[in-house]
């Protein structure tokens, strides 16, 4: 399943269009949303999640039209996303929140059991399965909100963030976990991690100002990054070079 | 894929709350409203009338735990930060809150009616009269709405202030009728149950029924259009809370009646004295204690004239109009409510028949045997002595040994009253009057 969005503008009220004709096709794979603050990646990763409202342009995820009710309902079904910010109920079980967030996808009472068990074979939390999620660490807290996205198998994922405040091993375990969620399906992953998008993403966009100013696979945008830059103690010549680029990216749109 | 299942421990009838949502608040319910009946199970002359209308008035406390129950849930669970109430899931803003409030309704209804059940039993072994259907559906059509009120409250404010404010709200809306009638029709219960001979007005139970409904839909429909994205709030919507709004204010510009007549019913009757008494049928085992309690106190008065020529059962009565005509015609009206104690109240009332009101004495209702008394207040202590001399008669009649009627034998005291009849009745008999303390 694909998303696709054609034309693609939104402003909020009194301010400045944030998407403006934004393009893009998302390719099933993992695919990575790159782009400085204020380029609009919250409001593109709203519009497609349908909180906010498509008004001008088209956005399709699959064959749904998300300007249309019909069409936002059937995207709803067809999305798993997983914010930035998330919380759980601490009196639930892990088991319980996922079976949870399958219902409240529209799955039957009676499918939500099944339907935790695959999500949280595919996040690796099935033994924490009868864990209330209060005693959870940071890590297997992000696989829970991973799990609960899943539940109700969507064609389409999409990941905010999703190894923000996380330490090196549980941000491993969770792109191990996002790799192979790609395989068979979109996952959309809004990232400022270049780390991220260079062990997860086949493809990569670069949102700046309202538009898709890049698209391609991560060696293509690697090449882009000036060689010779020199780490600081601040932080890796490669990271350095990233800032630039994207950096230069925005100021070229 | 591993093959253990990780089965859910929310079962069907909680699903999706975790069942401690629905049992604490439903225990609390059973044991509150079996300690607000208990005491009932032993009351006399209970019936359906006051059963009907208990089932308004004594979910006043349990509907407040509903509705704190329905704030926690909705607080703890539809907090857009949780990964299971993001508002772009598809049940989020209709079915999520839809079964949070069946659970916890359903739980909260089911330990109410569990904790009614053996009053239930006590009236349907022993009481009189029918239920009255609208009076119930509208005490649980409230119980309902309040319930929901309870969980819009939980949607607003999300927090741990939402118990509180909705335990605190509710109870102010259940009490309303306490505090102006004009509510009544606008909550669970009226200021007074009405029991066997009257029944709520024709107006105010469906009105009130038909309220509880109308703010049921308006609630549920504030509650879906909270959680739904975009929020949005229709026509429909509009128009619910408009109707709701509408029906609040309709009561206190034209106040209902609140109770009337049932208009009568089948009579039992005896006579005994000269006196008749009849009952209300349902009412007929208490006809005899009636009779025991009321003629010994005619027979200690002794003047056959003075004693009514008729005790009838209150619940008999068809209008204010009829009880005011047939008490100038010489009925003794005896009310008989459930739970009545018929032992004092009964021989009182036959009592306040034969003898003045204190009042007429001139004492402003002060009545004492203290020499240094006004003579009015001297004289109003000898009616208030008689009377209570007159209620003993009704209990054995053994020697009365304050007032001063210590020492005086039955057949003097009638003999005093027959001969000093109009002093009595004018209270200008002072305590040196009694020929036994002469």
């Amino acid at each position: 399943m694909r998303v696709t969005a054609e034309d693609l503008e939104f402003g909020y009220r009194r301010g400045r269009r944030v998407l403006d004709g934004l393009s893009w096709t998302v390719e099933p794979g993992v695919t990575g949303l790159l782009g400085p603050n204020g380029s609009g990646k919250t409001t593109l990763l709203s519009l497609l999640v349908t909180l906010l409202p498509v008004r001008s342009g088209r956005l399709l995820v699959g064959d749904h039209d998300l300007a249309t009710a019909s069409g936002r309902a059937g995207a709803r079904r067809a999305l798993g996303f997983v914010p930035q910010r998330f919380s759980l109920a601490g009196e639930l079980t892990v088991a319980d929140t996922v079976a949870y967030a399958a219902w409240a996808h529209g799955l039957g009472r009676r499918e939500c059991g099944a339907a935790a068990l695959r999500a949280l074979d595919l996040v690796d939390l099935t033994d924490l399965a009868h864990h209330r999620t209060r005693t959870l660490s940071g890590g297997q807290r992000q696989r829970v909100g991973i799990a609960a996205a899943l539940a109700h198998d969507p064609g389409v994922l999409v990941l905010d963030e999703p190894t923000a405040g996380l330490d090196p091993g549980q941000r491993l375990r969770i792109r191990e976990v996002v790799a192979r969620l790609g395989r068979d399906r979109t996952v959309l992953v809004s990232t400022h991690l270049i780390e991220d998008v260079a062990h997860l993403c086949s493809r990569v966009g670069v949102l700046a100002g309202g538009r898709i100013e890049f698209h391609g696979t991560f060696p293509q945008l690697e090449a882009m990054i000036e060689d010779g830059s020199e780490g600081s103690p601040h932080g890796s010549g490669f990271e350095r070079a990233y800032d630039r680029l994207i950096t230069r990216i925005g100021e070229r749109a | 894929m591993r093959s253990t299942h990780p089965r859910s421990r929310i079962s069907a009838p909680f699903w999706p709350l975790p069942p401690v949502f629905a049992l604490v608040p439903a225990a609390l319910i059973l044991a509150l409203t079996l300690a607000d009946t208990w005491n009932q199970l032993s009351w006399r002359a209970l019936d359906w009338v006051y059963l009907s209308a208990e089932v308004g008035a004594l979910a006043r406390l349990p509907v407040v735990v509903a509705a704190g129950a329905a704030a926690l849930a909705a607080a703890r669970f539809t907090r857009p930060g949780l990964v299971f109430a993001q508002r772009w899931q598809p049940r989020v803003a209709r079915d999520v809150p839809w079964r949070h409030c069946a659970v916890v309704t359903g739980w909260c209804l089911a330990a109410y009616a569990l904790g009614l059940l053996p009053l239930a039993l006590a009236v349907a072994a022993h009481g009189a009269g029918t239920p009255d259907p609208i009076a119930i559906a509208g005490a649980l059509a409230g119980f309902v709405a309040l319930t929901l009120f309870g969980y819009l409250c939980g949607v607003v404010l999300r927090g741990p202030l939402a118990v509180p404010v909705a335990v605190g709200l509710v109870f102010l809306l259940a009490s309303l009728p306490l505090v102006a009638d004009a509510w009544s029709a606008l909550s669970l219960q009226l200021p007074v149950s009405p029991s066997l001979g009257t029944r709520e007005s024709t107006a105010v139970g469906p009105y009130r029924l038909g309220f509880f409904l109308l703010l049921a839909v308006a609630l549920a429909w504030t509650v879906a259009a909270l959680l739904r994205t975009p929020r949005r709030f229709s026509t429909g919507h509009g128009l619910a809370v408009a109707a709701v709004a509408v029906t609040v204010a309709l009561p206190h510009l034209r106040p209902f009646p609140l109770l009337a007549y049932d208009g009568g019913g089948a009579e039992v009757c005896t006579e005994r004295g000269g006196v008749r008494y009849c009952v209300r049928e349902g009412h007929e085992d208490e006809l005899a204690t009636i009779v025991g309690l009321t003629a010994p106190v005619f027979d200690a008065y002794g003047l056959a004239d003075a004693a009514p020529a008729e005790v009838r059962d209150l619940s008999l009565a068809r209008s204010d109009a009829e009880v005011v005509r047939r008490g100038r015609q010489g009925t003794l009206w005896v009310d008989i409510p459930p739970g009545w104690e018929p032992e004092q109240e009964v021989p009182s009332v036959a009592a306040e028949w034969l003898v003045p009101d204190v009042f007429r004495c001139g004492s402003g209702g002060v009545a004492t045997l203290a020499a240094d008394a006004p003579p009015e207040a001297r004289r109003a202590a000898v009616v208030e002595d008689l009377r209570a001399w007159l209620v003993s008669r009704a209990h054995g009649g053994g020697p009365v040994e304050d007032g001063v009627f210590s020492g005086a034998a039955p057949a003097q005291v009638r003999e005093w009253i027959r001969r000093d009849r109009e002093r009595l009745a004018a209270c200008e008999v002072a305590p040196e009057d009694l020929p036994w303390r002469t």
